[in-house]
């Protein structure tokens, strides 16, 4: 149980008779964790329910090794959350709003204060730190609701879609920070996000969640290793030849609507591929080895929780 | 450009505990309410209402003092005020347990129900602050993904509309009774007048709790700010209306009025009828005063366990409503 940042055993959560977590039983080691689903699949629920913001129908839930139900309080010192939607308190500047945050953890007023502009800093906040939080853009609101959740130097931060409303470059940023706090900080990150790209490229682990149940939960390298190799080449103008050269090579070639070529080999790095296009005096553009494969594995999961639902 | 990931370091000192949680809670909402002009006009009144009470006080216990100047205007009025000043000297200069303490009573008896309705504009201008404004932008969501409980939270609020209450209200109490006593001519005026502190405190605190867990209530009904305050207005107003109209024909009605509890507790507490009767026992020349007089003998009886009952359910409406209402989206 100490080994797992998250536990679960039969956690179940209804409003009324919708069924939002349906006996999620998982034990997440500490790392980056996605968190995937669609809209209503219960990731926002499960988040809410291990934070205590609202209380489980059934079922038992350990964070950071200790039982929520016992010790709810102790266990948010040690842990960090930035909501989706905007909440900020009234009438404050977001520095004072991310001391006053990091106080509510149990800093005194001084460190409180230092700390602030410290992960302000962290997070690329500017000068707007000393306008009201009301005033501020969606990407400002993200990046002060990333500072508050960390603020306090958690061990775990559950992060509920913290790239919604920035730009490409603010996006890139935040990405890189997030990523940070796990592989250089040592603190797990729980990411709820539906851009499979944010949480391929940050996240260690997954968790896909579909209809309140978990349909897969596993380390994004070893779920990947399961599946067959997969290549995307991309040539200028032969495809059909490209086709031809890795079927008789041994290959299930598929020309895909793009116009690029997918091909499923066994092969554990391109070589051999690159070899039998070389022979055929193919040069391709790109090869993308296994675009989409999070993509992949997270619509098959979802069709199988379909199948069975139906 | 990046932002440098060693910007975070990791954070090593010691947390404190959940009091100091709540008392931010408190101290920030008391700097939302200190916001409110209004509110900084307010609590001016109620320390000028404190000095006035401070120097009525002062006044009585100058009386006994031949050379002060208070003794030389009373000596210039009628013949009928002076003799009833010179008996209120007499009878304190015999009786200084009695008179001093029905004298402090009976000044602590109106002037702690004259700030009452002062509390009662203050809780109303505050009812936005406490938890309506944090309904509607979500703040609770924050403050319960922090080391905070439902409670911790709830704790912090009422300590922020506790005190200041007791800053318009219980500290101008203790304030005027301490000035009263440190300037009066002798030091058994602490002694002799120790009841009347007491009733106040006991009086005002009661008060400030009730009023306190009702405002609570009221600000958690809704998240539209105008509304909880609407709600407030009609509680208290539509309450006292029907007190007033309805209380004699149907004496259960007067138990929807905040004023009428809040009056019936003070009557229990202070007991005005006995000081009232020591003062006229004593100060038979006080009957020429027949509008003053019949104004005191009129002074109702109180229903304390009615009150207290009346009490007791909005206090538990308010709770069921900060139970209910309070919590994340």
């Amino acid at each position: 149980m100490h080994d797992s940042v998250i536990q679960t055993e039969g956690l179940s959560q209804r409003f009324g008779k919708q069924i939002a977590l349906h006996e999620v039983s998982v034990a997440i080691p500490p790392g980056a964790i996605g968190l995937l689903g669609p809209n209503g699949a219960g990731k926002s629920t499960f988040m809410k329910c291990l934070l205590q913001l609202i209380k489980p129908t059934s079922g038992k839930a350990w964070l950071l090794g200790k039982d929520i139900a016992k010790a709810g309080r102790e266990i948010r010192t040690r842990v960090g959350y930035a909501p989706e939607q905007d909440c900020h308190i009234p009438g404050m500047v977001g520095c004072e709003y991310v001391t006053y945050c990091a106080q509510l953890s149990g800093m005194p007023f001084q460190e409180a204060r230092q700390r602030a502009h410290e992960m302000l800093d962290f997070v690329g906040m500017g000068q707007e730190r000393y306008r009201m939080v009301d005033t501020y853009s969606t990407g400002m609101k993200q990046r002060v609701k990333l500072a508050q959740a960390i603020v306090h130097d958690p061990e775990i931060v559950f992060l509920d879609e913290p790239t919604n409303g920035l730009d490409p470059a603010g996006r890139e940023q935040i990405l890189e920070l997030i990523r940070s706090l796990w592989v250089e900080h040592g603190i797990s990150v729980v990411l709820s996000s539906h851009l499979l790209s944010d949480v391929e490229r940050i996240c260690d682990q997954i968790v896909i969640i579909a209809l309140g149940s978990v349909l897969m939960q596993d380390r994004i390298d070893r779920l990947k290793a399961q599946r067959q190799p997969c290549t995307e080449i991309i040539t200028e103008s032969a495809s059909e030849k490209t086709i031809a050269c890795m079927q008789r090579a041994g290959w299930k070639a598929t020309q895909l609507p793009n116009g690029h070529v997918q091909v499923e080999h066994d092969c554990s790095h391109l070589g051999p591929l690159i070899a039998a296009l070389d022979a055929d005096g193919i040069t391709p553009l790109e090869m993308l080895q296994s675009p989409n494969q999070l993509e992949t594995l997270f619509v098959q999961a979802l069709e199988t929780s379909h199948g069975h639902s139906l | 450009m990046g932002i440098p990931s060693s910007l975070y370091q990791h954070w090593t000192g010691q947390a404190r505990g959940i009091w100091h949680r709540r008392l931010v809670v408190a101290n920030q909402t008391l700097k939302g309410i200190w916001s409110n002009k209004w509110i900084r006009h307010l609590c001016l009144g109620a320390w000028v209402l404190c000095l006035a009470q401070s120097a009525l006080l002062f006044g009585v216990g100058q009386l006994l003092v031949k050379e002060s100047a208070i003794y030389s205007l009373v000596n210039q009025l009628d013949n009928q005020p002076r003799a009833i000043v010179s008996g209120l000297v007499s009878w304190i200069l015999e009786r200084p347990d009695l008179s001093v303490s029905s004298t402090y009573g009976l000044s602590f008896y109106y002037f702690t129900r004259w700030f009452q309705p002062l509390a009662l504009v203050i809780v109303t201008l505050t009812i936005p602050t406490l938890i309506s404004q944090d309904l509607s932008s979500r703040a609770i969501i924050i403050y319960r993904s922090k080391a905070l409980g439902h409670r911790d939270y709830l704790i912090g609020k009422f300590m922020a509309i506790f005190g200041l209450l007791s800053f318009v209200w219980l500290l101008p109490a203790i304030h005027a009774w301490l000035l009263g006593c440190l300037l009066s001519p002798s030091w058994s005026f602490l002694w002799h007048a120790r009841q009347a502190l007491m009733q106040s405190v006991g009086f005002v605190v009661a008060s400030m709790a009730f009023l306190s867990l009702l405002a609570l209530g009221v600000s958690a009904l809704s998240k539209r700010e105008k509304a909880t305050t609407i709600i407030w207005l009609v509680l208290w107003l539509v309450g006292h209306f029907l007190a007033k109209s309805q209380g004699e024909q149907y004496p259960w009605m007067a138990y929807l009025s905040l004023t009428h509890i809040l009056d019936q507790w003070a009557i229990c507490l202070f007991n005005p009828a006995t000081h009232v009767s020591q003062l006229m026992e004593n100060l038979p020349l006080l009957e020429s005063f027949s509008s003053l007089t019949e104004r005191w003998l009129r002074l109702p009886s109180a229903n304390g366990m009615a009150s207290l009952i009346a009490a007791g359910f909005m206090a538990g409406l308010s709770l069921i409503t900060l139970k209910g209402k309070v919590k994340p989206e």
